[in-house]
């Protein structure tokens, strides 16, 4: 018996079965069901080959994230136009007891003209606010050493979980803007305020940082002991061994594990750097020139694993660079650092 | 040979070999990694300078040597804008000053020479307990905050980023690895220092993967190295400190040998299976 011909029982707002079993079911409102639905799938560990879905009611949203979640199949008591277009785009048979045009709300508005499912999931976490990152608010900002300016006047806000690429030439004080976020060297005027918090106020282990490596060294550090140095908290060996390895995963270097940091590729140590950051529970992560010593194929790897981080576990993310391909592939908000008159 | 072993002095000797040869090799990873040699050729020539010190007005050289070894560690950290150039200046400076104290207070050569080869026979029993408090303080050390270590070994910023005391971490090393050149002068001397303190690190880094790994790699050739001279130094009456440098030495020579065959001979290896493609 098809699953979907029933009506949805006891208050529940989604149900999701594989096969005919009840796989999910959720009582919330507006997208939360479907927020649970998509962290129940991405904890799970078991392969799921014949979703279908059953919601009260779909618009362009609810259709994306079902879309993104592997439904094959769903039915809506009520779906619109934008949303049945959707599901049709991407082969999905849909079933429904009423059609509208569109549905009466803002979300609805806000995507209706954004037709790709990375760019509406991003844009719905952040409206849920189902990010791991922090809100971070340049104002004013002067940058120098010992009072004499590099860079004056840098305003940049930047919502929890947005990605943006800072783009400036050599010498502009991209280094000097990364060290005053990162706390080292204060603001010669200005402020910057992460959560409402200044700069000096945060707890330093939130910022994960990863750098430019300009020197070449030789001895041996493992990529686990590199990975372990991010993880702030004490846990006992099991739990931190689990940890990296679900670090090391997510960045698809678990392979590398016992292989010494230093022999790897260029592409090998971005990704281990970044396990790095997720290892440390970073809600904001600052790139300093990633592609910098990469090859064109690690280049392109970077680029997937940065746009699946930012769309993913969604940390605020600032990437610094002067490369022009990295930035037209990212395809993030840009900021650019210009030449200024003294 | 046994017999031998029994005389206190003998026995000394051995327990002292023993502890440097577990302690110097940690310490040497942590001057190889926070790239602090020119430092420690500084610290050598304060040892220099505190010894002529002792000797010029007869007190106890090793705490004479460990008070102006700390104050060219307060000297090159004031002056760390550039480690390499406020090391070079700390050696010439301590150096220039021991052989004017020399002159001056009519130091006998051969007692200054004896700075210069150290021998772990003529410890004081002071001396052994100075050396096996800062092998625990050591360990305690690289055990309790081993995660920083690492960090810092790896990265300066990253570590600064992770919340971690860089400062704090890096002067406390520097005064380790300052106490450790001081005791280290005593046992083997000035010019065979590197045999227990920078060799078994190198030996230990062709085989490690890990940080981890050299710590206990270097340690373990550092005592193996320390104990193998002890026996080839009674059994042949050589000198303690040339047969620790020259066992050393060859190790390092045969291993790197080896290690340049088994690299050849699979490069060769590779050539033919691609010519065989």
């Amino acid at each position: 018996m098809d699953p979907l011909t029933h009506d949805l029982q006891n208050g529940d707002t989604l149900n999701i079965f594989e096969k005919n079993h009840l796989i999910f079911k959720s009582s919330g409102n507006w997208l939360n069901p479907l927020f649970e639905a998509d962290e129940f799938f991405k904890s799970s560990t078991q392969v799921y080959e014949d979703l279908s879905a059953h919601d009260t009611a779909g618009g362009k949203a609810a259709a994306a994230l079902m879309i993104r979640m592997g439904i094959k199949r769903v039915k809506f008591n009520l779906v619109s136009d934008l949303a049945a277009d959707l599901l049709e785009k991407n082969g999905i048979e849909l079933l429904y007891d009423r059609k509208v045009d569109k549905l009466k709300c803002m979300t609805e508005d806000a995507l209706k003209d954004e037709g790709n499912l990375n760019n509406i999931y991003s844009f719905l976490r952040i409206k849920s606010g189902r990010v791991s990152g922090l809100p971070i608010d340049i104002k004013n900002l002067s940058i120098g050493y010992n009072k004499k300016v590099v860079f004056r006047n840098l305003n940049l806000n930047l919502k929890a979980g947005e990605c943006v690429v800072i783009q400036g030439e050599n010498g502009i004080g991209k280094t000097t803007l990364i060290r005053t976020l990162l706390g080292e060297i204060p603001p010669v005027n200005g402020s910057i305020k992460i959560e409402d918090k200044n700069i000096s106020q945060i707890d330093k282990g939130i910022i994960g940082y990863i750098k430019q490596e300009k020197e070449k060294q030789n001895f041996p550090t493992s990529v686990r002991e590199v990975v372990q140095m991010g993880v702030r908290e004490k846990l006992n060996k099991k739990d931190l061994a689990m940890l990296v390895d679900t670090s090391l995963r997510k960045c698809r270097a678990q392979s590398l594990i016992d292989r010494n940091y230093y022999t790897l590729s260029g592409g090998e140590k971005q990704r281990v750097s970044i396990a790095r950051t997720i290892a440390q529970k970073a809600k904001i992560l600052i790139f300093d020139e990633p592609t910098s010593f990469l090859d064109q194929n690690s280049e392109k790897e970077l680029v997937e694993l940065l746009q699946s981080l930012g769309t993913n576990q969604m940390p605020t993310i600032i990437c610094v660079t002067h490369d022009p391909i990295l930035i037209k592939r990212l395809n993030w908000k840009v900021c650019k650092m210009e030449r200024q008159d003294a | 040979m046994l017999s031998l072993l029994l005389l206190p002095p003998m026995l000394k000797a051995l327990v002292a070999i023993f502890v440097g040869g577990l302690a110097f090799p940690a310490c040497g990873v942590m001057v190889l990694r926070l790239d602090l040699v020119p430092l420690r050729y500084a610290l050598m020539h304060g040892v220099i300078l505190g010894g002529a010190i002792a000797l010029a007005f007869e007190i106890p050289s090793l705490p004479m040597i460990i008070i102006v070894n700390m104050l060219v560690v307060v000297m090159v950290l004031k002056l760390q804008s550039n480690n390499s150039i406020s090391s070079a200046a700390a050696m010439v400076f301590t150096m220039g000053l021991a052989s004017l104290i020399m002159h001056i207070y009519d130091v006998p050569a051969k007692d200054s020479l004896q700075l210069l080869w150290g021998s772990p026979f003529a410890l004081t029993y002071l001396d052994l307990t100075v050396l096996v408090v800062l092998c625990i303080i050591l360990f305690v050390y690289i055990a309790s905050s081993f995660k920083n270590i690492v960090a810092i070994f790896f990265d300066n910023e990253i570590a600064g980023s992770l919340g971690i005391n860089v400062k704090f971490h890096y002067s406390f090393m520097v005064v380790i690895i300052a106490l450790t050149v001081a005791l280290a002068m005593r046992l083997i001397g000035a010019l065979l220092i590197d045999a227990l303190l920078i060799l078994p690190v190198l030996i230990a880094s062709k085989y490690s993967k890990g940080t981890k790994e050299l710590f206990i790699k270097s340690s373990l050739t550092g005592v193996f190295l320390s104990v193998l001279g002890y026996f080839l130094s009674l059994c042949f009456n050589y000198p303690l400190s040339a047969t620790i440098a020259l066992s050393a030495a060859l190790m390092y020579l045969i291993l790197t040998l080896i290690q340049k065959i088994k690299i050849n001979k699979r490069y060769k290896n590779e050539k033919e299976t691609f010519i065989a493609d």
